[in-house]
């Protein structure tokens, strides 16, 4: 259960989660350059968790716990969710096929520092539709955080997303949140994708948000695989997702997910 | 890695308002009993599926008992069916925890999200 108040971060503590932020970059920008028809998301995670660890980070995602009894804890450094998986796919031995589109999504602590970053690609060729959907999400991201400013709201951020995704004609996945990250992954606010301008809570310098829009282009309904974990569109329809870590700052919004 | 939205802290719809004009507490259980009359057991548990605990001094801690609690009228009237094993929310008076009205049934896919 993700609660209690937000705790915004001092400048040196912002830092801290940008050199966090740099391993993981580099850690996504490492399995973008290996992606391609052949390649299985488990040698994805491994690449990604080898390059995370060989710099001093800890893979965050593996062991998260599931929110429901039953389930086993995340057993992976990144999420791979292919074509209609939104989030929170399970990397194994499935093998990217031409005009895939792969969300990757990872996570990494370095010196008790989260950062949490995700991306979507597309494997070789993919179709127009495809690559509007990867196009609209991508700017989505930028909107939100081009909204992440000292003196707004949380409902800042989900109403932008929410224009653009909507006059593009797409949907907007409201089952799953961004959220505060800092000392663990999962703070308060929670940032909704979705909302109305000034509402939710203010936006204060040193505030510190994992800003995450997961797009459908058809129903934005949500299944569960039987891993509990990989989320689906429930009409199978594509679905993309990018995310940063965001420091708001007085002189504006800092990305913390960036390569140096 | 996204967060599942948890609704505990949004701003009531008008339906929660107003149901607040007498004090309740909202809680989530599981049916572990079906009796006569649209009336049920339920053991609370907490926001992730583990036990509920109540703190009864400094150190000690009880697993609340099982709550006895009917089926809200609106439930009945349209019919919604409650057995055993299946997950609720419910209401208990600040004034009697022993005796809860459940309120909602939590489909399958409902699940409870941290």
């Amino acid at each position: 259960m993700m609660s209690g108040s937000i705790r915004p971060k001092t400048a040196e503590e912002i830092e801290a989660m940008g050199a966090s932020g740099r391993v993981l970059a580099g850690a996504l920008n490492e399995i973008e350059a290996a992606v391609e028809p052949g390649v299985t998301t488990g040698a994805l995670n491994e690449i990604a968790e080898t390059y995370i660890r060989d710099h001093g980070g800890i893979p965050s995602f593996l062991g998260v716990p599931a929110a429901d009894p039953g389930i086993e804890p995340f057993p992976g450094a990144i999420c791979a969710s292919v074509n209609d998986a939104i989030v929170h796919g399970i990397p194994g031995s499935a093998v990217l096929r031409e005009g895939d589109i792969i969300g990757l999504d990872c996570g990494v602590i370095l010196d008790g520092w989260h950062s949490d970053s995700a991306r979507t690609l597309a494997v070789g060729e993919i179709s127009p539709d495809a690559s509007r959907l990867l196009d609209v999400t991508r700017a989505a991201l930028a909107e939100a955080i081009g909204a992440s400013v000292a003196g707004g709201h949380i409902g800042d951020i989900g109403a932008a997303v929410q224009k653009l995704v909507e006059e593009a004609g797409l949907t907007i996945v409201r089952r799953f949140v961004g959220h505060g990250i800092g000392r663990t992954m999962h703070e308060s606010p929670q940032v909704p994708n979705f909302g109305r301008p000034g509402g939710g809570p203010a936006l204060l310098p040193g505030t510190t948000l994992a800003i995450e829009p997961m797009v459908n282009v058809g129903s934005a309904g949500v299944v569960f695989d039987d891993d509990g974990w990989t989320a689906r569109t429930d009409d199978g329809s594509l679905s993309a997702h990018f995310e940063h870590t965001v420091a708001i700052t007085d002189a504006g919004p800092r990305i913390l997910t960036e390569a140096a | 890695m996204a967060s599942p939205r948890d609704r505990t802290n949004d701003t009531p719809t008008p339906a929660d308002e107003s149901s607040s004009k007498t004090p309740v507490i909202e809680i989530e259980g599981e049916v572990v009993d079906s009796l006569p009359n649209t009336m049920f057991l339920v053991k609370p548990i907490g926001p992730n599926g583990q036990p509920l605990r109540i703190q009864t001094g400094d150190d000690a801690e009880e697993e609340p008992k099982a709550i006895l609690a009917h089926l809200a009228g609106k439930m009945r009237l349209r019919f919604i069916r409650v057995g055993v094993g299946d997950r609720v929310r419910m209401q208990l008076s600040p004034y009697d925890l022993s005796r809860g009205r459940i309120t909602w049934r939590l489909r399958a896919d409902q699940r409870v999200e941290r």
